[in-house]
């Protein structure tokens, strides 16, 4: 295999080489054990590399994993007993089943690897169910995929042409997070992928229900995919007022004074989870104290010789014999073998950022008490008779009120010609009470004491024309006319819903007044009723 | 019954095996291979042996039923090794960054290690770990604050924990283990941090808990019949 770069991202480029799998030992004298070297079944090969580059160096034996059982059992044990959740628990058995399996499978089901792993556990008898599994993920990565065949999208364009309503669009840069609001879309229907789309309902609608559910379906109103034009149509501004001078200049930062303020680096801000030294410093004669327990047996003599022959004798060495002068491109990393290094993923050093930076220092800026020293400034007010004033510029802090005051007095008010309050309610020809007017369906409960009724829906035209306080708009006759047209076509449709035998209503007549605006509730009556005339 | 229940042997119960590869990393002469060692056989060299590629040691603890088994790949610190730099870091769920702390430039190449190994996998937990702390201790205490201030901040840039240890005096080598299993399968550690500048660092509670591995398949398990642990030859 080469280990030339390729310029395709795709085909990954293999340096290095595949460690043998088959070499556990277990195998060889344990039939019927699938526990194998974990380099084969529980990990993916370390890397990758050309056969012919890399070799293993040392003995001859086989790998293997080092279990000793009396030390891994007693570790093991010591090694439950650290955690929170194994702690002083004799069955570790069922919490290490739940654990560790529970999150296993939780992992598996994030990742996808469920069924995976599940065909790993069953020992391969299940490959029918692998097959489908894979397909199901394959499928479910297809229609994630922007260059499904399904879509006939241009494999080169960088964003599906997918029209969307005009009210919806948004810059490019938003595009692609948005892709889950094409939904919705007809457009997106009629490319026949399913985009996480939820599942139709079963409820119908009939011609005279409203489709308050419609609002969110999108038409294809506009093909245009123009967003800065229709950005800057709307706001119809010339582009020419758009000068430098317009623009307002950044607030420049003022030196904070020393003479009002303690400014004093801390570095400890910066590393809060340090504590600083508060006792003796440890000594060499004391290291002793950090030791960790020792998790094995005292060993005979000449154990040590025998520990580190049988650290040499396991210890495996992946030494390479390639050229390290050969460039290697691995994923979104290029090794530059001028460099000896390898480029890529610049980005991860802006965490460093401000770690190296010398400039960039903790500071703490406290309040420095100024003796009191402008005898005149006493007589502004109460708040600047206090003993020691803090002053800023023209400003002076009321510590009393806590608040700012100007030093000279000449404080200007604004706002002191508009009123504190606005009046709630202007009422219109009639009485308070007619002001809380609602609707209420022809099969409620009317109660006549509140006086809640009024059909005004049917008469809105007459109380456009009644209505004293709209200084507005200026309507001409023409359009008062249609007006008055599409009322009766209303009227016409939609008068016999509503009881108009109330007392008020019909001594009025044409003069009713406009339901509350602010009340909505009428509309959700007229939604109810409509749906249930139509369930009847 | 009883007699026939009694004839059938007790049939083993399966037995889960954990791979947890973890890579060793940083600069030469840090003291990555006689970590490895120290962890696995117990045995400390003062004698300098350079790494000529990746060392590969394995480890397996046994948990009851489960096996955890920590697959330790440690990387020669010199410049020429470092095109086998994803050798290392692929796969892993967890790559301890390794520093010394009485050469402070160890440190600073931390970042261009850290640049590298995270360019290959982003979803290993990441641990900075600062060696010699028995020569540490010997420094003057403005050098030990520096140091361990400066430890600090990359230990935050990194999400990383930070652990201070001593292969020589056996301090803090189980623990930093025992924080890669604490982080990937959110488990609580009882041991508590040791946070006071001049000590060997133990900072590991609210850095490196970055839900990484949600995505990273490569710890897989495999059933075994056999209940009777096995012996390497």
């Amino acid at each position: 295999m080469s280990i030339r770069p390729s310029p395709n991202d795709d085909i990954p480029e293999t340096s290095f080489e595949d460690i043998e799998t088959t070499l556990s030992p277990i195998n060889r004298y344990k039939n019927g054990y699938n526990q194998s070297s974990p380099l084969r079944k529980q990990m993916p090969p370390p890397s990758t590399t050309s056969s012919e580059s890399t070799t293993f160096s040392g003995n001859g034996n086989r790998y293997s994993t080092h279990t000793e059982s009396d030390d891994a059992d007693e570790e093991g044990k010591n090694f439950l007993d650290e955690f929170e959740e194994f702690h002083d628990k004799d069955e570790y058995q069922d919490i290490i089943k739940a654990h560790f399996d529970g999150r296993k499978r939780s992992n598996e089901k994030k990742t996808g690897m469920g069924g995976l792993n599940a065909f790993a556990e069953e020992n391969g008898d299940n490959i029918d169910e692998l097959a489908d599994q894979f397909d199901q993920n394959l499928t479910l990565r297809a229609r994630k995929s922007s260059e499904i065949p399904t879509l006939k999208l241009d494999k080169n364009a960088k964003q599906p042409n997918v029209s969307l309503k005009k009210s919806i669009r948004m810059p490019k840069s938003f595009e692609r997070v948005s892709r889950r609001g094409i939904g919705n879309s007809r457009s997106a229907s009629n490319l026949r992928v399913n985009w996480e789309r939820p599942a139709p309902t079963n409820l119908r609608y009939k011609k005279s229900m409203p489709l308050l559910s419609r609002e969110g379906i999108i038409n294809e109103e506009y093909e245009d995919n123009n967003y800065e034009e229709d950005f800057e149509d709307d706001f119809k501004f010339e582009k020419n007022m758009l000068q430098p001078q317009f623009l307002n200049r950044e607030p420049q930062l003022k030196p904070i004074s020393p003479r009002q303020y303690t400014i004093t680096t801390d570095e400890t801000l910066l590393t809060p989870q340090l504590h600083s030294r508060h006792k003796d410093w440890v000594n060499p004669s004391n290291l002793n104290h950090f030791k960790e327990q020792q998790r094995r047996k005292a060993r005979e003599s000449g154990s040590y010789r025998k520990n580190r022959e049988s650290v040499n004798h396991r210890l495996k060495t992946i030494k390479q014999e390639i050229d390290q002068n050969t460039p290697i491109k691995k994923g979104k990393m290029i090794y530059n073998p001028e460099k000896r290094t390898w480029e890529g993923n610049e980005q991860s050093l802006l965490r460093f950022r401000d770690v190296d930076t010398a400039e960039k220092k903790a500071i703490v800026i406290t309040d420095k008490k100024l003796p009191y020293s402008s005898g005149s400034r006493a007589r502004i007010s109460d708040a600047k008779r206090q003993s020691n004033p803090k002053i800023v510029g023209k400003m002076m802090f009321d510590a009393q009120n806590l608040q700012w005051l100007r030093v000279d007095g000449q404080e200007e008010d604004p706002f002191a010609d508009i009123p504190d309050y606005i009046p709630v309610t202007i009422p219109l020809d009639g009485g308070p009470q007619r002001s809380a007017t609602a609707m209420i369906p022809q099969s409620s409960h009317r109660d006549p004491t509140k006086k809640r009724f009024s059909s005004t829906a049917t008469t809105r035209f007459h109380s456009l024309s009644t209505t004293p306080y709209d200084f507005t708009f200026q309507i001409d006759s023409r359009t008062l006319e249609k007006f008055y047209h599409e009322e009766n076509r209303w009227s016409k449709k939609v008068g016999g819903w509503f009881i108009l035998d109330d007392p008020d209503v019909t001594s009025t007549n044409n003069d009713q007044k406009l339901p509350d605006p602010q009340s909505k509730n009428f509309m959700y009556e007229i939604r109810n009723m409509v749906i249930s005339s139509a369930r009847n | 019954m009883s007699t026939n229940e009694a004839n059938v042997p007790t049939l083993p119960q399966p037995k889960n095996t954990f791979t947890i590869k973890v890579g060793l990393i940083g600069d030469a002469q840090v003291g990555k291979t006689s970590l490895m060692v120290k962890y696995v056989e117990n045995v400390f060299d003062e004698e300098y042996t350079q790494t000529l590629g990746v060392n590969c040691l394995d480890k397996k603890i046994k948990l009851g039923s489960a096996d955890i088994v920590f697959y330790i790949m440690d990387l020669g610190g010199q410049r020429e090794f470092i095109n086998m730099l994803p050798l290392a870091s692929e796969g892993a769920r967890a790559i301890i960054f390794l520093f010394d702390l009485t050469r402070p430039e160890t440190l600073k190449s931390i970042k261009e290690w850290h640049r590298q190994a995270t360019g290959f996998n982003e979803m290993a937990v990441p641990l900075l770990v600062g060696t010699k702390y028995d020569l540490f201790v010997n420094f003057d205490p403005e050098y030990q604050v520096q140091v361990s201030k400066q430890s600090m901040r990359y230990a935050q840039a990194m999400d990383a924990p930070l652990i201070f240890c001593s292969t020589s005096h056996s301090i803090n080598i189980q623990k930093i283990f025992k924080v890669i299993i604490a982080k990937l399968y959110n488990l609580t550690m009882r041991a508590s941090e040791i946070k006071q500048i001049g000590d060997p660092l133990l900072i590991y509670k609210h850095l490196g808990s970055k839900r990484r591995f949600s995505e990273n398949p490569s710890s897989r398990n495999s059933s075994s019949r056999t209940p009777s642990p096995h012996r390497s030859p």
